[in-house]
């Protein structure tokens, strides 16, 4: 039992941090970026290929694929929102372009890394096994879980006190009253794109070691999840969308525990159905007032 | 008269295949205030959108302080002192009034004014600092909007449609305001729709027409002008 | 010679079948992702239900398949959508995709769908049963486009509020969207069994889904031929590669990739915008199609038409409006002044149904307060916003035509059977909203989008809609905000000609020069309540009115501009 909600909390920690990448470019600029996912497996791959061709240490290895995630994001958002800036049919569009860009990243990942799953290499990363009252943790579900937490807290850090942080509320809330106001909205609107996306990167390549081997369907695996992810923790809300990543890592694992596996992913869309019917601002979201 | 702070010239502004400003052409002298009125859809707002860097002219040049800016981003001009008070005021709803205040002056935080030179311009939002800006009313936003402009110290304020949806009491208030950013030197380009009294405050005044300008001179002489009360101050 | 190609041709209708089960719900602006949801539960329905031979010898089981599939697919969507519909936008496609995921789960784990294997049947359904689907559902939405029905979808598509205002039943134009995709994806669902002859939880997974929205966003949702357009795009493209020679693997879903990206980057619309760009540009309708005079005659005036006491409006500690008694008489223009953030809006509001009061009660024309706006706009009630409400991607005359809804019959069914009367009416409400136009002087701008118009035009244009509806009561929520005084005259002028025709005007203005000149009663409001009330000039001079709005120097002006 006490192994189940251990296992619920480091599955959770993933989902979370693959999920506030794709809140944080919803709160700020309205996007629902659907190429995070092929962003995210493309993380995996390149984290596994340098990993092979360098022999690089992990914690050096993980900033070098946040630094691939960033330049990704920041293309992503050129060449599928960009162009789509002012049209009446913005959002609509921005799904669609977004879908095609995951599609192209997909194929991009197929011509180099071909079919078939890829691997880190046997002693990339000797792991170890702890055993803290009953519970079994592996030193790859540590680190997840640490890392996961330090990330988390550095965003939170970084929107709430910094001067890009400050932009970035203020683009959030009126795009046009942050351009008036000096705000370089390019400038905001690439650097969360970057921040998304190194830390959805992130989160494939950890998700990876978790792993040991990626497919090209990792990020698809996990999409849906990170919906319901984003939507209980209440759109936008990056402390929510942390939350509701271990909640619903939990409540998985207690599904398998309780009833068999092939219920899993009940649990995330009867949940997500369930909240939004009820509450769909969200478990830890804020009520949005309307203007007539 | 000293050198104009900013010239426009041969100004075109298009929305698609509609042109809302065709070859518009004035100058604005330091310490000035020029008003720029005219009937709805007559460009006003569009000149000011290109001149503030909000929207990219289709055609013609804006020099400011001698440079030519025609092609630099909104938030340059704002850091070198070209500030505009957009239509509808735009204030950040959810952020407190001091945090509206603390954006404005962000891009020239060495130049800016401390916040309490506001509050003494502005008494109203001194009483209302730590509140949503968005629980304010339409006439306080207005003046919170223009004391974010007035924060970053410019050298030129746009103003576009201050009064627009005021009370008549407000409107009063809005233009001692403007009275007052105009006494401390600060050059000031006015648009309106509320003709006679942007002509009342203003030196200079160009009234637009179709996206040109059809009549300019000195403002006391346009409000005598009959082809212009006729046309847009109303036969009493 | 089309031999080789019968199944590429079949994939082709079965993908516009399933676009067309997006289309709707993208006509209507929900963004309703629970397709294959729907047609999951069909496809499994009609195989366990039907049986595997055909029936009394001759009758295939898909034809009696499809029928049972649609009421499957409509049922489903209708049961769900009690629940979903209160949702909009993204949160209402995640909950609709939650609700997809949940049935594949089931299905994957029951016991009659013999889990993740799947069923088998035969397969019935040829290439040209396939497409004649598609023609009837082409046809369906080829004579919804331009009816009564077709402008409610997307006056709800651009701003519901507005579509409300106007007399459009929001709630129920929605779900009608929702039921008619959940029918046509339960069609979907049971030609896809009946085509592939196996039928598994896989296939209506996720990627369904976003193909489904993909082409119908591909083909363009504004145009009736759309998802054939995006189902043959899509279904081409791999074919082509694949007959130049291109076969690794990657290449296809590369290229495609590619393709869906340039649409969508460089032709706003989808691909049938290349089909639809030469549209001609309205035209004024002959005489012979204005039998206007059938409208309902206005009550008689001095009527008392509404009438409300100790309305109040409350939003958390703030008091909007406080105790607020009105009496509105036909014919009369009464004005609304007050302060800003007096709550002059937020009575409109209560009063035209946009928003329930916290207290008081009354009947406007008859409707009680609290009740959904589009019953006061059918009981007569019109109004325009303060922050103009147009219907952005419609143009300036389907704008004005949306205003008509209340005072026109429904068409869509008469036009399936082309009766001549569908016909009739449809020229009728045409008319009617060119004679608005013309009334505001925006005929000659018929054919343009309202984000070509200037902010007096946009102005006028709602005014315009608002009358095409014929009201006993119009409401204008400061029409003259940004217009100069010689405009201001104008709709001055435009006011007094409505109530000579006998139509009530309540306004809320800030020009006090055009609310003295144009209402014959004054309201003030300050802080919620009414501060003082009755003929204009006397309560302009009201000592309290002064102080609480116009200041001093209004005054001033007052007396030098109207002595």
């Amino acid at each position: 039992m006490l192994q189940q909600l251990a296992n619920g909390v480091f599955a959770g920690s993933i989902y979370a941090l693959f999920a506030i990448g794709f809140t944080l470019v919803f709160g700020v600029l309205r996007h629902l970026n659907l190429a995070h996912p092929a962003v995210f497996t493309a993380g995996a791959f390149v984290g596994i290929e340098v990993a092979a061709r360098t022999a690089i240490p992990v914690w050096i290895l993980l900033p070098v694929v946040a630094l691939f995630g960033a330049l990704a994001g920041v293309l992503v958002e050129r060449i599928a929102f960009r162009p789509l800036r002012g049209r009446d049919d913005e959002h609509f569009a921005g799904l669609i372009s977004s879908v095609a860009l995951g599609g192209i990243v997909i194929a991009l990942l197929q011509a180099r890394y071909g079919t078939e799953p890829q691997s880190f290499a046997m002693d990339y990363f000797p792991d170890r096994l702890f055993e803290v009252a009953g519970v079994r943790v592996t030193l790859t579900q540590l680190v997840t879980l640490g890392l996961a937490l330090v990330l988390m807290v550095g965003l939170a850090w970084l929107v709430s006190a910094t001067p890009l942080g400050r932009s970035m509320r203020a683009v959030a809330e009126n795009p046009t009253a942050a351009k008036v106001l000096g705000v370089n909205v390019g400038r905001v609107t690439a650097g969360t794109y970057a921040l998304s996306s190194a830390l959805g990167t992130v989160a494939g390549a950890l998700l990876a070691l978790n792993l040991g081997q990626a497919g090209r369907d990792l990020g698809a695996s996990i999409e849906l999840v990170g919906f319901a992810v984003i939507i209980l923790g209440g759109l936008g809300s990056l402390w929510g969308a942390m939350a509701a990543g271990v909640v619903l890592g939990i409540a998985e694992a207690l599904t398998i525990h309780l009833f068999d596996s092939t219920w899993k992913s009940m649990v995330a869309f009867a949940l997500l159905f369930a909240v939004l019917v009820l509450r769909p601002r969200g478990l830890f979201g804020h009520v949005k007032v309307r203007e007539v | 008269m000293s050198e104009p702070i900013l010239e426009v010239e041969d100004l075109r502004v298009a929305y698609g295949r509609v042109q809302a400003v065709r070859g518009v052409s004035f100058t604005v002298p330091e310490g000035g205030l020029v008003a720029l009125v005219g009937a709805n859809g007559a460009g006003k707002s569009s000149v000011l959108a290109a001149v503030s860097g909000l929207m990219r002219p289709a055609g013609g040049r804006v020099r400011f302080d001698g440079e030519d800016v025609t092609r630099r981003p909104a938030h340059r001009r704002i850091a070198a002192g070209l500030v505009l008070v957009p239509e509808g005021r735009q204030i950040l709803g959810t952020l407190t009034v001091a945090e509206n205040l603390a954006l404005g002056a962000h891009r020239r935080r060495r130049q800016a004014a401390p916040e309490s030179e506001m509050y003494d311009l502005f008494p109203v939002l001194a009483e209302r600092r730590a509140l949503p800006a968005g629980s304010l009313s339409g006439g306080e936003q207005q003046m919170l909007a223009i004391a974010r402009a007035m924060i970053a110290r410019p050298r030129v304020v746009l103003l576009d449609e201050p009064s627009m949806g005021l009370a008549p009491k407000m409107v009063d208030e809005v233009f001692a305001v403007i009275e007052k950013i105009r006494a401390s030197g600060v050059t000031v380009v006015l648009v309106e729709q509320n003709a006679r009294r942007a002509l009342r405050a203003a030196d200079t005044g160009h009234v637009l027409e179709t996206g040109e300008i059809a009549h300019s001179g000195p403002a006391s002489e346009l409000l005598q002008d009959p082809r212009v009360v006729k046309a847009y101050l109303g036969v009493e | 010679m089309l031999e080789g190609y019968n199944t590429i041709i079949t994939v082709i209708a079965l993908g516009a079948i399933l676009a067309y089960s997006f289309h709707v719900v993208l006509m209507a602006g929900q963004l309703s992702l629970g397709q294959a949801g729907f047609a999951s539960l069909a496809a499994y329905t009609s195989t366990l239900v039907v049986p595997a031979e055909p029936i009394a010898g001759s009758i295939s089981p898909v034809v009696v398949g499809l029928p049972v599939g649609a009421a499957v697919g409509a049922a489903a969507a209708f049961v769900v959508g009690l629940p979903v519909l209160r949702l909009r936008g993204v949160f209402l496609a995640i909950a609709t995709i939650a609700f997809g995921e949940m049935v594949r789960v089931v299905v994957n784990n029951a016991e009659w769908t013999n889990g993740a294997l799947g069923l088998r049947v035969d397969k019935w359904v040829t290439f040209d049963f396939a497409w004649i689907i598609v023609a009837v559902l082409a046809y369906l939405f080829w004579r919804l486009g331009p009816s009564r029905s077709g402008r409610a979808f997307a006056a709800v598509r651009e701003d519901e509020l507005a579509a409300g205002s106007m007399g459009v039943d929001v709630v129920r134009t929605r779900m009608a969207s929702f039921i008619a995709s959940g029918a046509i994806a339960g069609v979907y669902g049971v030609l896809f069994a009946y085509f592939f002859g196996r039928l598994t939880p896989a296939t209506f997974d996720f990627s369904l889904t976003v193909n489904g929205l993909v082409t119908a966003v591909l083909g363009g949702y504004l145009v009736f031929f759309g998802p054939v357009l995006g189902a043959g795009f899509l279904t081409a493209v791999p074919e082509v590669q694949k007959a130049l020679g291109l076969e690794a693997g990657w290449i296809h879903p590369l290229v495609t990739g590619a393709l869906l990206l340039a649409v969508i980057l460089f032709l706003p619309g989808g691909l049938s915008t290349l089909f639809s760009r030469m549209r001609p540009a309205p035209r004024r309708p002959g005489p012979d199609y204005a039998p206007l005079d059938a409208l309902d005659p206005l009550p008689d005036r001095g009527t008392p038409i509404a009438e409300v006491r100790g309305l109040a409006k409350r939003y958390g500690a703030v008091d909007a409006v406080r105790g607020v008694d009105l009496e509105i008489r036909s014919g009369e223009v009464l004005g609304i002044i007050g302060p800003n953030g007096a709550g002059k809006t937020t009575l409109v509001n209560m009063i035209s149904g946009l928003e329930p009061p916290t207290a008081g009660e009354g009947t406007i024309l008859g409707v009680p307060l609290g009740s959904r706006p589009h019953r006061f706009a059918q009981a007569g009630v019109s109004r325009t916003f303060q922050h103009s409400k147009l219907f952005e991607r419609l143009t300036v005359l389907d704008n004005v035509l949306v205003g008509t809804h209340v005072v026109s019959r429904p068409t869509y069914l008469r036009r399936l059977a082309w009766l001549p009367s569908a016909r009739r009416d449809e020229r009728r409400a045409l008319a009617l909203a060119w004679a608005q136009l013309e009334r505001v002087g925006l005929a000659d701008r018929a054919g343009l989008r309202p984000g070509a118009l200037s902010y007096g035009d946009r102005r006028r244009l709602e005014i315009a809609r608002a009358l095409a509806a014929h009201p006993t009561l119009l409401i204008l929520d400061e029409p003259a905000a940004g217009m100069n005084h010689v405009e201001a005259a104008e709709l001055a002028s435009l006011i007094r000609g409505l109530a000579d025709d006998g139509v009530t005007v309540l306004f809320i203005e800030h020009n006090v020069k055009m609310v003295l000149e144009a209402c014959t009663r004054l309201v003030v409001l300050d802080f919620g309540a009414v501060i003082a009330e009755g003929e204009p000039r006397e309560v302009a001079a009201d000592p309290r009115v002064v102080e609480a709005y116009l200041g001093a120097e209004a005054a001033d002006d007052e007396e030098t501009e109207h002595v």
